[in-house]
């Protein structure tokens, strides 16, 4: 109970820290490629499987909460939780320039509850599905009537994204098979800030915000086929399938900016600017995992999502840019705790990994695929089914040909895991 | 045993748990933006630059304030396009305070102090003067530009030429000394009141129409010297000027302007069709541009000498029509503006009066009026209108520089 209250203080910590230093405009940008469209996806799958660079439609761990495939929540047993943070580190450079960027967020939230122990269980949660995070600069020159020649920088910076409120149920069929069905509201809230400084007086500084935002229902459906001794004895084969169907989200853009007067005073000024509609596309996710034995899972994962069908009323001339995304990735977990070791280092979970995104945007005949390398560390609870899940992550994404931008990315992630406060304990059978 | 694996595991989990966290503010930390990515797609946004002309410019005819100013300006001169303007000088002196003795038999001169660089006419040639009594009661603060006053010709006070010098002494005649004597050595409490009410004054009065000369009222004083050279010194008590002004010619397209108010711009601002958002204006910039090509072309003939004062600035009024020109001379000008001689432009910067404007609308009943700077100088200028005769370069403006959301 004490660690877990040094953790919850920890995380306290963390995250004023992190918000306090995103409103100085630290922390708080991401990939610039999130500029585009409504964000950067982001993928739904819990901190173990992203060590692991899988969606974690394929496996699943019955202390730990999972988002990624509604049929696994017909095996809960226990009532869990899950929660985390993470941090991005983005180093981006094109052929002349190099910056760099960091974004803190929150992760999804989960709770997931058994009905019928082992059987029908549930699931709400709010989570991310796009992220946009970014702020790009530049700088230029302009002669106005033919006489002043303006020297200015525009500063664009981005925020929000797409965002999920969901309640699913997920039944296991048998011992072999589980289904799950999960709806949501999907919402939509961007920003996208325009800043303009002027070296040249007395030109005074502007500004604006669009924000848009909306909503609409999604529907998940997925399947989870367990296959226990499949090739030998106590091994067991795992096949993952879910389908996202397409969303269509209306909006609205709303325009405002704050004049500040010289004689004192501002003035906050909010204009209409109509209304659209964005249509998110459809994604399907599949897998198989292996584990030879208790202790070793070998997995390899794949996603669709046909971005080609996307549509945004409000940015309609970035459609071009917009291609269907495929990603696979590839990771196996090693659990030395299982035969009961009391060495010190085979208390840990131990998982690695790796992915490979083409991802779904496609610039100047570019494709701004992602490589990424991943490590994580699970930490259990010697008091409880709770635990803690890091992950680190290493990759690239986009190229600098064409004058494009290549991020060298870093994270670490980290969520908690609880598998007992506020839920009953799991009796004895 | 047990709970020496549990102590273990809290002080390493913890420990490692803090290692991460630190790792993790590290790199939340440290962020160097730059201008990477900004032409990944279409920008968003751009500063533009819209310019709106402005018609509708009409002049206004008013008799504004010509007393205790800066200057008082006296002289007369013939201006192809500004027509002949002839302008009294008119001061009364102080009495001498009870500290200083004058004598019947010194001699009084008033001494002048001009300001060679506004004069309005032939710099280097000689103006004439006669000094006469003026033969009313006036206030100085009432006395407007264009009111007639009533001057006693009979009897010469003074004459007096200025050519090119900045200050001189003019000798007043014995006889009007002796009448300002008797005030500023009767000890009644009646005199002083005396004195303003029936010795009037001394106007300035042209005698040739060479130019208009601005006297600083600051410098301007008498001084009455004794046979034994004690001299006193009595500054002016109130002074002003009267003009008159009669056959200007000016070209159609353009409409004069005068720094005495007789002539003042006004205009409605319509934004209605303007759907700039308040928030994105940078620089919303009035021009008026004078018609230098016209007053420099009515002067070829004269000698290089001749000259108009420099007006360097306009100013911008919202008023009341009502209460012109009371409520704009000096009033509380919204703005100013320069002129710019790469143009020939007066350059206004009117970015929050166009914000309040967007914002709330123009107040209910008011104009917006330019005027020069009415301190005593007699300057002219000579603005294009937003006329169909007026190249559209030089038809008034607004230039509206704002970032604009090129974006759905």
């Amino acid at each position: 109970m004490k660690k877990f209250l040094v953790i919850a203080i920890l995380f306290c910590l963390y995250g004023t820290v992190a918000f306090a230093q995103s409103k100085d405009g630290q922390a708080s940008n991401g990939s610039v490629y999130s500029k585009l469209g409504i964000g950067y996806p982001i993928g739904i799958e819990n901190t173990a499987a992203r060590s692991m660079g899988l969606q974690g439609v394929s496996f699943n761990e019955t202390l730990v909460g999972d988002l990624s495939n509604p049929a696994q929540w017909g095996n809960t047993v226990y009532g869990l939780g899950v929660g985390g943070v993470g941090v991005k580190s983005y180093q981006a450079s094109n052929q002349t320039n190099k910056v760099k960027n960091s974004n803190f967020s929150v992760n999804h939230f989960q709770l997931q509850l058994p009905i019928i122990r082992g059987k029908l269980g549930m699931s709400g949660s709010f989570s991310p599905i796009t992220q946009s995070t970014f702020r790009t600069f530049h700088e230029n020159t302009q002669v106005v009537n033919n006489q002043d020649t303006l020297s200015y920088g525009m500063e664009n910076r981005g925020s929000g994204g797409i965002n999920r409120a969901e309640l699913g149920l997920g039944w296991q069929i048998n011992k072999n098979i589980s289904v799950g069905y999960a709806a949501s509201i999907v919402f939509m809230s961007l920003d996208d800030s325009y800043q303009a400084a002027f070296r040249t007086g007395p030109y005074q500084p502007v500004n604006f915000d669009l924000h848009t935002s909306g909503a609409g229902f999604g529907n998940r459906l997925g399947t989870y086929i367990r296959l226990p001794d499949f090739f030998k004895k106590n091994d067991q084969l795992g096949l993952g399938l879910t389908v996202n169907l397409p969303v269509t989200i209306n909006a609205d853009r709303q325009q405002s900016g704050v004049t500040s007067f010289q004689q004192g005073g501002a003035f906050t000024n909010e204009k209409k600017l109509g209304n659209g509609t964005v249509k998110m596309p459809p994604k399907i996710t599949a897998g198989i995992s292996y584990y030879p034995n208790e202790m070793l899972m070998i997995g390899t994962e794949g996603l669709y999502q046909g971005w080609s069908e996307y549509r945004n009323d409000f940015k309609p001339s970035e459609s071009k840019y917009f291609v269907d995304r495929y990603k696979v990735g590839l990771g196996m977990q090693y659990f030395p705790y299982v035969t009961g070791s009391r060495k010190f280092l085979s208390s840990f979970k131990y998982r690695v990994g790796a992915s490979y995104d083409t991802g779904h945007l496609q610039i100047e005949g570019k494709r701004i695929n992602t490589l990424m390398l991943s490590l994580g560390l699970g930490i259990r609870s010697p008091h409880s089914s709770s635990s803690i899940d890091l992950s680190f992550e290493y990759g690239f994404r986009g190229t600098k040909a064409q004058n494009l931008i290549k991020e060298q990315i870093w994270g670490v992630r980290l969520s908690l895991n609880l598998a007992e406060i506020m839920f009953f304990r799991p009796k004895l059978q | 045993m047990q709970n020496s694996k549990h102590s273990i595991f809290q002080s390493l989990g913890v420990f490692y748990l803090t290692v991460v966290l630190v790792v993790l503010l590290g790199l939340s930390g440290c962020e160097n933006p730059g201008s990477v990515g900004a032409g990944l797609t279409d920008p968003g946004a751009e500063v533009t630059v819209d310019t709106m002309t402005i018609s509708g410019i009409d002049t206004t005819y008013t008799n504004s304030f010509a007393g205790s100013q800066t200057y008082f300006s006296a002289g007369e001169f013939d201006d192809p396009i500004f027509g002949t303007t002839s302008v009294i000088g008119m001061d009364l002196p102080n009495l001498p305070t009870a500290q200083d003795t004058i004598r019947k038999d010194s001699k009084m001169y008033m001494r002048l102090s001009l300001d060679g660089n506004e004069v309005y006419g032939d710099s280097s040639a000689s103006q004439d003067f006669d000094i006469y009594q003026i033969d009313e009661y006036w206030q100085a603060p009432d006395r407007l530009v264009n009111d007639a006053i009533k001057i006693d010709k009979s009897n010469k006070i003074a004459s007096f030429s200025v050519a090119g010098q900045d200050s001189m002494d003019v000798q007043l005649s014995q006889s009007w000394y002796d009448k300002y004597y008797n005030y500023a050595t009767d000890n009644s409490s009646e005199a002083d009141s005396l004195y303003e009410h029936k010795l009037g004054g001394l106007a300035l009065v042209p005698a040739n129409s060479k130019k208009i000369i601005p006297l600083k009222s600051k410098f301007t004083d008498f001084v009455i010297i004794s046979p034994d050279s004690d001299t006193v010194s009595v500054g002016m008590r109130k002074w002003a000027y009267s003009l008159d002004r009669t056959n200007e010619t000016y070209p159609a397209g353009s409409v004069p302007l005068y720094s005495t108010y007789e002539r003042i711009l006004n205009f409605n601002l319509d934004l209605s069709n303007v759907t700039i958002e308040p928030s994105t204006i940078s620089k919303a910039e009035l021009i008026f541009y004078q018609n230098d090509s016209a007053m420099t072309q009515s002067l070829q003939s004269a000698p290089s000498s001749v000259q108009r004062p420099p007006e360097k600035n306009i100013r911008l009024h919202l008023a009341d029509p009502q209460n012109i020109p009371q409520n704009i001379d000096p009033g509380n000008p919204v703005t100013g503006g320069s002129y710019n001689a790469n143009d020939g432009g007066y350059h206004l910067n009117i970015t929050s009066i166009v914000q309040h404007i967007l914002i709330s609308g123009t107040p209910e009943g008011q104009k917006f009026y330019v005027t020069m700077s009415n301190n005593g100088i007699v300057t002219p200028s000579l603005l294009y209108t937003g006329s169909d005769k007026v190249p559209l370069s030089k038809r008034p403006k607004i230039i509206i520089t704002y970032l604009k959301n090129t974006s759905k």
